[in-house]
Formats: C-alpha cells, sequence, structure tokens
C-alpha cells in the first residue's frame, strides 16, 4: 500500500518536472499545421502550427497551478474549521446546514456563473472550485470531530486545564491531518478535471492560455483525421488521474470510500 | 417526520441562500456587466441608463425581496438576445431532463450487476471492472465523450455523432440522438457507484447475519444477492441522488460535446455571451431541483430502511 503511494507521487513529480522542462506556448506557423507526431514535434502539431508536446506540457502547468492553491487552501480551511468544532460554543448545527445548502452549487455551476459575470479567469477558477468543496470538508472535518472531542486524551488535557489551541494542536491536529491530505489529494484531482472541462467550454482560464481542456477544444472539430491532438493530452490526464488515485487508494490510514 | 421537515426547511434554506448569493454577486458585477454589454463609444450615459435598469435606486432588502418575489412567481425576464428566458427554458429542459434521467438509467444497469458479479466471481473479473472504473473517474467526461463518438458513430457508424431530434419527430431518432450522450455520463456514475456500492456489499458480506447464514453450510456466492444485497440499498439510492443532482452540472459539459439544445448548454452560452440575468435563473432553478432530489432520497431512505425510521 505504502508502495503504491510512492510511485503515485514519483508519477506526479515526474510529470510536473517533464512539464517545466518542455512547457512553451508556442508560435504559430502556418505551413505546419496538423503534422503528425515527429521527432522534431513528439506529438505533432495543432491547427496553427504550435508544436503539440510544448502546448500540453504548458497545460499541465497550468492545471497543476490551479488544482494546487484549491488543495491547499481547502486544508487550511479544513483545519480552521475544526477548531471552531472544537470550541464548544460555535453553533455547529446551523453552520452545517448553511454549508449544505451549497451542496446544490456544485463548482463547474459556480464557475460558469462567475463567468457569466464577468468572464474568465484563473483567480475566479480557484474561488469557484474552492467554494465548491466547502460542504465536503465540513462535513468531513465535523465527523472526525465528533470522534476526536471526546477521545479520552483530548478530554484528560481539557480537564487538567491545558489550553484549548494546545489541546487542538497535540491531541487532534496530527489525527485529522491523514485524513484532510486524502481529502486534499481528491479535491486535487477533481479540480484537475473541473479546470478541463471548464476550459474546454470556454469559462475555464482565459483563451490566450494553453490549457489540456482548451487543446482538447480545437481538436474536437479534426479529431479524426489528427488523432494526436486528442490521444496526448487524453493519455496525460489519465496519467495523472491514475497517480492521484494511486496516492488515495494507498493512504492505508484513512478510509476513504466511506465519505 | 423530523427529517422530513428537516429536508423541507433545507429547501427553503437553500432557496434563500443560493437566491442571495446569486443576488449579491449580480449588484456587485453589475458595472462589470455594464462595461461589456454597452462598448465605449456609446458613452458613459447609456451605460449608466444599463446600469439603471440592472439595478434599481431603491434599497438593497427592497431590491433583493422584489428579486426573489419575481423569481418565485416565474417572471424571469428577457435574457441579453431579448428571448423570454421562461420561454426558452421550459423548451430546453426536456432535454436536460431526459438525458439525466436516461443516464441514470443506463448507470443502474450498468452498476449494479457488474457490482454484484464482481462480489461474487472476485478475481480477474473484479480487477477489470475496477481498473475500467479508476480509468473512466481519471479523464474528463467531455473526453470518454469523444471517444464514444470515435467508437460508436465515426467507427461502426451506430449513432450520430451530434445533434438532437426532437420525440415529437421520431421516438427512435430521439432515443438514438440521446444514447451516447446518456452512456458517457453514465459511466461517469457507474464508476462511481461501483466503486462505493461494491465496497457496501463486501462491508455486509461479513457482517454477522451473513456469517451465521455462511455458517449454516449456504453458499457464498447466493448470500451476495440474498443477504448482502438488501442491506446495501440504501447506500446505491444515495448515490442515485448524487448521481442524479451531479447529472444537472455534468450535463453542461455534455450537452456541449454532442450540440444537445438543453439547459446545459443554455448555460454555457450564457456564460460565453455574458448573460447574468439567464445564467443566475438557470443557477438557482437547478439548486433548487437538486435540494429537491435530495429531500426525494430521504423519503426513499425512509421507505426503504426501517433503521433510518427508528432514530426520529
Amino acid at each position: 500500500m505504502k508502495r503504491r503511494r510512492l510511485v503515485g507521487i514519483i508519477m506526479i513529480v515526474l510529470i510536473a518536472l517533464l512539464s517545466l522542462l518542455l512547457a512553451s506556448a508556442g508560435t504559430a506557423a502556418g505551413s505546419e499545421r496538423l503534422l503528425s507526431p515527429s521527432l522534431e514535434h513528439p506529438a505533432g502539431t495543432d491547427t496553427m502550427g504550435r508544436d503539440l508536446a510544448g502546448r500540453i506540457a504548458y497545460g499541465v502547468l497550468v492545471s497543476f497551478s490551479i488544482a494546487l492553491p484549491v488543495s491547499v487552501i481547502s486544508i487550511l480551511l479544513g483545519i480552521t474549521l475544526s477548531f471552531a468544532f472544537s470550541v464548544s460554543g460555535f453553533p455547529t448545527i446551523p453552520f452545517l446546514m448553511l454549508s449544505d445548502t451549497m451542496k446544490s452549487l456544485p463548482p463547474v455551476l459556480l464557475a460558469l456563473f462567475l463567468n457569466a459575470l464577468s468572464g474568465p479567469g484563473m483567480l475566479k477558477l480557484i474561488v469557484a472550485l474552492t467554494v465548491g468543496n466547502v460542504p465536503n470538508i465540513a462535513r468531513l472535518c465535523h465527523s472526525r470531530m465528533m470522534v476526536l472531542r471526546s477521545d479520552g486524551p483530548s478530554l484528560a488535557a481539557l480537564s487538567m486545564g491545558v489550553g484549548r489551541i494546545k489541546v487542538f494542536m497535540t491531541h487532534m491536529l496530527p489525527f485529522l491531518l491523514p485524513y484532510l491530505g486524502t481529502e486534499a489529494v481528491s479535491i486535487f484531482s477533481a479540480s484537475i478535471l473541473t479546470e478541463a472541462s471548464l476550459s474546454y467550454l470556454g469559462c475555464g482560464v482565459p483563451p490566450m492560455i494553453p490549457s489540456l481542456g482548451s487543446i482538447l477544444a480545437e481538436a474536437r472539430p479534426v479529431m479524426l483525421s489528427a488523432p494526436w491532438m486528442i490521444a496526448f493530452p487524453a493519455v496525460i490526464l489519465a496519467l495523472i488521474g491514475i497517480a492521484l488515485e494511486m496516492i488515495i487508494s494507498g493512504s492505508s490510514e484513512t478510509d476513504t470510500a466511506s465519505h | 417526520m423530523k427529517r422530513l421537515i428537516r429536508r423541507i426547511l433545507s429547501i427553503l434554506l437553500t432557496l434563500i441562500v443560493v437566491s442571495f448569493a446569486v443576488f449579491t454577486m449580480q449588484s456587485f458585477s453589475a458595472g462589470d456587466s455594464a462595461s461589456y454589454m454597452i462598448s465605449e463609444e456609446v458613452g458613459g450615459a447609456a451605460a449608466d441608463a444599463y446600469m439603471k435598469a440592472m439595478v434599481p435606486d431603491d434599497p438593497f432588502p427592497v431590491r433583493y425581496l422584489s428579486f426573489l418575489f419575481s423569481f418565485l412567481t416565474g417572471d424571469w425576464g428577457r435574457s441579453v438576445s431579448g428571448q423570454d428566458i421562461a420561454e426558452l427554458i421550459t423548451r430546453k429542459a426536456g432535454v436536460t431532463i431526459s438525458l439525466s434521467f436516461l443516464s441514470i438509467l443506463l448507470a443502474v444497469l450498468i452498476a449494479l450487476p457488474l457490482s454484484i458479479l464482481s462480489v461474487r466471481y472476485s478475481g480477474l473479473l473484479r480487477k477489470a471492472v475496477s481498473l475500467s472504473a479508476v480509468l473512466i473517474m481519471a479523464i474528463p467526461s467531455f473526453l470518454t465523450g469523444f471517444f464514444l463518438i470515435i467508437i460508436f458513430s465515426a467507427g461502426l457508424g451506430l449513432f450520430p455523432p451530434a445533434g438532437y431530434t426532437s420525440p415529437s419527430v421520431s421516438l427512435l431518432l430521439w432515443l438514438r440522438s440521446l444514447l451516447l450522450p446518456s452512456l458517457t455520463l453514465a459511466l461517469l456514475h457507474a464508476s462511481l457507484m461501483i466503486r462505493i456500492f461494491r465496497k457496501a456489499l463486501d462491508e455486509n458480506m461479513s457482517k454477522p447475519f451473513t456469517l451465521s447464514i455462511l455458517a449454516f453450510g449456504a453458499d457464498r456466492k447466493s448470500l451476495v444477492t440474498q443477504s448482502a444485497l438488501k442491506p446495501s440499498l440504501p447506500v446505491l439510492y444515495t448515490l442515485i441522488a448524487s448521481s442524479l443532482a451531479s447529472a444537472a452540472a455534468g450535463s453542461a459539459v455534455t450537452e456541449s460535446v454532442f450540440a444537445l439544445p438543453g439547459i446545459g448548454s443554455l448555460l454555457v452560452s450564457a456564460a460565453l455571451s455574458r448573460d447574468a440575468r439567464l445564467s443566475g435563473i438557470i443557477v438557482m432553478l437547478i439548486a433548487l431541483a437538486v435540494s429537491v432530489i435530495y429531500m426525494l432520497l430521504e423519503c426513499v431512505l425512509l421507505a426503504a430502511d426501517p433503521r433510518t425510521r427508528r432514530e426520529a
């Protein structure tokens, strides 16, 4: 199990490093439209004659730079919420009811709405993806804190007059982090898919920035005559997804399918 | 009963929270849409007039209440291109609703037998099912759609690659035009269902009630359907509801890939043409539909699982 997680992490790091090396937005060259893969263009060229390998690598970096902040903010949010849940005066039930109402606003919907208000943008995408995850994070933290709050060590420490923050840091947070970590990886994975879908629709990252979704949108009309335009981004997306899935299922401390 | 009342209250709460969020964001970005809609050459006066039309001078709470009231009474106004929004949505809702239900139906037809079979005959079949589920969940659904188009319409020529035929023209052509998009969504739903439903089956296979029948000498394979299936069904119902809820948003992508004239592609075109009002109405309608779906789920769970009734 541990080994599976390690393989997943190595795959992700390799993909990220390779993308850093190869990434380029490419220059349009009218004479080199839709060339099939060759030594010079390992993934062929696109409808405007740009090198596809460089654009795919750029797209991977864009995906990562959106999914990473979303996951990090989600973890921080989870820690803050958990601390709030551990304070006895916090209105937990009303808060959960309020956050549950956001369950009916999935990230795609929210992102499309924000897009209708003021156009595409990276920051807006990050906001939409993060806000869409709040109900799940809140539920997860709540169910963990219900257990941790009535656990022996934290009750003992509290009764001996140890401060709330200290009890939270030493007796709750270490047991919470593995769950939040696993959740963050699945949020990372979901964010990459959602970003690709939104960019495919033209409502994700701004059109001048290459992204996996917009490359695939350009590939849609020529997918039968230039199958490499679909094949390469698809393989990369699948590899990223499988690597992340290996990390999630390899994290044996937590039960990922239970929520 | 208590749980049902809480659900109904949560529909109201959802309506209030979502409409308030939509309204606030619309008011804050009104300047943005105004400058986008009215080009600079026309001048500030026209933009101001547009702003006035979008945001009247009344105080905030009054404007919010009238916004909520006109949403509830179906007075939804006109889209940017001047069409009546209510008429637009009722015309397109049928496509999305039939797409959603057809995809759930297909998903259950795929997931239920595969889950049961892979618990019965664990081994190669189970591994193959898991692997394909992971693969389908690893790529975005529009790519699944691409592959289905390549295989079934370009390769085998069985289905049209895109477009929609109204059921009033021909029921068969209608089904044919909806089958590939539904399958695209269904594969995604089915992968999730298999993963979680199969886990529930596994758990119920090692519960005391199953183990004791097993100890009496029953066949392990037949116990999957005889003993583990029924207590696992509530999990499946929950999965169906959450798939149905996500189908509303998922249809945005699928409908665009297959060029279906539904709510999803309407929302995408509203987003692309910066139609704040139309997209706001659609978002509120979908949020409302999703919370109604969750309430229906609660009713089904109460009816199907006696254990949930005891707590109330």
